[in-house]
C-alpha cells in the first residue's frame, strides 16, 4: 500500500513526489491495462491518461489509504473507454509479436511459451467485464470490496463475474485435456463443450 | 472445480508471469504524462485558462529574446512522439515575412507552467520574492476582479533547439516544485515565475505574473511590436505593448502560420523583479489594466 504522507505531497502539487507514486505504480498498471486491453499500445495510452486524470484529481482523494481502488477506478474507466473506442480499428499486434519473440529465446522454454499463450487466449475471449474482474483479482490482489468499489457496482455482481470468467477460464484452458492430463492436473473431470464444469448440462 | 487452490494460483501465477514479460518505455511514458499534465491536454476550463497563462509566461520572454516555444505547442509535439521527425519549424524573417527553418537551428526559450494550490508564503519562499495575489482586486475604475487559479513555472532565458527541451523537459517541469532540479538547470539561466488569473462579472480576464529576474527588452523575430505607450505603475516606469505573434494552427510550430494575433501586455520591473500583466481578454483598455496593476502593486507590500 502507498505511503499517506506521499498522497498528501502529491495532493500539494508536488511533481517530485508524483514521480515517486509513478515509480511505485506505473509497472503494475500498464501491465494491467496490457491485460484488459489486449495490446500494449493502448495500454501506455491508458495509462498516460490515467496518470494525468490522477494528477488532475488527487486533491479530491479524502482518504490516503483508499488509493489503490481510486486510482485502479480510474484506469479501469480510462482503459473501457479506449478500449472500446478502438473496437472498431484494425489492430496492430503488438503483442503477439513480443510473445513470438519470448518464445524464440533459448532461454524461455516452449512449455512456458505454449502455456502463456493459451492463457493470454482464454483472457481475450473473455468479455471486458469479465477479463477486468479477473486482472484485478488476480493480478492486483484487490478484495471482492475493492473491486466493487473500482467498477461502481455491487460486490454480489463482483463475486458473480469471478464466478463465471473462473469456469470459461476453466473451460478454455482444461477443456480440450485428455483424461491423463486432467488427473495429472489434479482436476476433477473432463469439461466438453455445452457441458459446464460440474459435469451438468448447460 | 473452477475455484479450486490449484486453478486460481494457476491464474495468478500465469498473469504474473505474462506481466514480467512486458518491457515499458517508463521514462518516456512519464515525460508524455508531465506533458498532459502540464497542459498538452486542455479539456476543461480550468486548463484552458491555464493555457492562457503560460501565454502570459511566454509573452514575458517574447519580449526579451528569441521566438519562444510556446509550451502548449511544443507539448503538443512532445506527446505526439513526433519530436525526432521535425526538420523544420515557421518563424518569420527581418522583413516580417513567414519562413521555415531547420528545427535544429531554431531556437526557443521554453517556460513550463503548471497549476498550483500552494500558499503565497510558500510562492514567495521559493521564488526569494514577496509575492502576494489577492483574492480580489477592486480598483477604483472598474467592477471587482475575482482571482481564478494561481500558476507557477520555470523558465530559461538560454534558447534551446528542440532536441534539447525533449532531453530536459522533464528537468524543467521538475524544477518547478524542486529546488535541486532547478539549480541543475544553472547552465540555461532559469527563472521563476509564479501567476495569477484574474476575472470580473463580465468575464474578463488579466493574468498577472512575476518573475524572479530582471527581462530585459528585446523584440525577437517573429514577433512585432504594434504599438507602444508609457506609463506608470505604483510610482514605477511601465510600458503598455500591443504585441504582434504568428498564430500556429494548434499553437503547432511546424505548421504554416494562419495570420498574426496580437494581444497586450503591461510590463514594469521594481529591484530585482519584473512584472507583467496580460490582458486575456481584447476588451480590456490600459487604463483598466493600470488600475488594476495599481492595486496588485500596493498588495505585495
Amino acid at each position: 500500500m502507498v505511503n499517506s504522507d506521499l498522497i498528501k505531497r502529491c495532493q500539494q502539487g508536488d511533481l517530485h513526489s508524483f514521480s515517486e507514486l509513478y515509480a511505485l505504480y506505473s509497472k503494475k498498471a500498464l501491465a494491467t491495462a496490457a491485460l484488459i486491453s489486449g495490446s500494449r499500445g493502448i495500454a501506455q495510452d491508458i495509462v498516460q491518461e490515467a496518470f494525468i486524470q490522477c494528477f488532475d484529481r488527487i486533491k479530491d482523494l479524502h482518504d490516503p489509504e483508499r488509493f489503490d481502488p481510486w486510482f485502479y477506478r480510474i484506469l479501469v474507466r480510462t482503459g473501457w473507454g479506449m478500449v472500446k473506442k478502438q473496437a472498431h480499428a484494425v489492430p496492430v499486434d503488438d503483442d503477439r509479436m513480443d510473445t513470438l519473440i519470448t518464445a524464440t529465446d533459448p532461454h524461455s522454454g516452449l512449455d512456458d511459451y505454449e502455456t502463456s499463450l493459451t492463457v493470454r487466449e482464454a483472457l481475450e475471449k473473455l468479455s471486458l467485464p469479465l477479463k477486468t474482474v479477473v486482472v484485478l483479482h488476480y493480478f492486483n490482489d484487490l478484495s471482492i470490496k475493492d473491486i466493487a468499489g473500482v467498477l461502481g457496482c455491487f460486490q454480489g455482481t463482483v463475486k458473480s463475474r469471478l464466478h463465471h470468467a473462473r469456469r470459461e477460464l476453466f473451460y478454455e484452458l482444461y477443456g480440450d485435456f485428455d483424461e491423463d492430463e486432467r488427473q495429472e492436473t489434479g482436476l476433477p473431470m473432463r469439461i466438453e463443450k455445452g457441458v459446464d464444469i460440474d459435469g451438468k448440462h448447460a | 472445480m473452477a475455484n479450486t487452490p490449484e486453478f486460481e494460483s494457476r491464474i495468478r501465477m500465469e498473469l504474473l508471469n505474462e506481466a514480467n514479460k512486458m518491457n515499458w518505455p517508463e521514462e518516456l511514458l512519464f515525460n508524455r504524462i508531465l506533458v498532459g499534465i502540464a497542459g498538452a491536454k486542455t479539456r476543461n476550463r480550468k486548463a484552458r485558462y491555464f493555457k492562457r497563462l503560460a501565454v502570459a509566461a511566454a509573452l514575458a520572454v517574447l519580449l526579451c529574446a528569441g521566438p519562444v516555444l510556446i509550451f502548449s505547442a511544443d507539448a503538443r509535439i512532445v506527446a505526439a512522439g513526433a519530436i525526432q521527425a521535425i526538420e523544420t519549424v515557421f518563424t518569420t524573417n527581418k522583413s516580417g515575412q513567414i519562413v521555415q527553418k531547420p528545427a535544429n537551428t531554431a531556437f526557443y526559450e521554453p517556460a513550463n507552467v503548471i497549476t498550483t494550490h500552494q500558499s503565497d508564503a510558500e510562492l514567495s519562499k521559493k521564488m526569494g520574492v514577496q509575492v502576494c495575489f489577492p483574492k480580489t482586486l477592486a480598483a477604483d475604475i472598474a467592477v471587482d476582479f475575482v482571482i481564478q487559479y494561481k500558476a507557477d513555472g520555470v523558465g530559461l532565458t538560454k534558447p534551446i533547439d528542440y532536441q534539447s527541451y525533449q532531453n530536459i523537459f522533464s528537468q524543467i517541469t521538475a524544477a518547478i516544485t524542486d529546488q535541486h532540479a532547478f539549480n541543475s538547470l544553472w547552465q540555461y539561466r532559469p527563472f521563476r515565475t509564479v501567476g495569477g488569473m484574474y476575472e470580473d462579472q463580465q468575464g474578463r480576464k488579466a493574468g498577472f505574473c512575476v518573475y524572479n529576474k530582471l527581462i530585459p527588452l528585446y523584440i525577437p523575430e517573429g514577433v512585432s511590436v504594434t504599438d507602444t505607450v508609457q506609463t506608470k505603475v505604483a510610482g514605477y516606469n511601465a510600458q503598455w505593448f500591443g504585441i504582434s505573434y504568428l498564430n500556429y494552427p494548434n499553437d503547432d510550430l511546424t505548421r504554416k502560420p494562419t495570420g498574426m494575433k496580437t494581444v497586450h501586455v503591461l510590463l514594469w520591473s521594481s529591484g530585482n523583479t519584473t512584472y507583467e500583466v496580460l490582458a486575456v481578454s481584447p476588451n480590456l483598455s490600459m487604463k483598466e489594466v493600470v488600475s488594476l496593476a495599481d492595486v496588485f502593486m500596493k498588495a505585495q507590500g
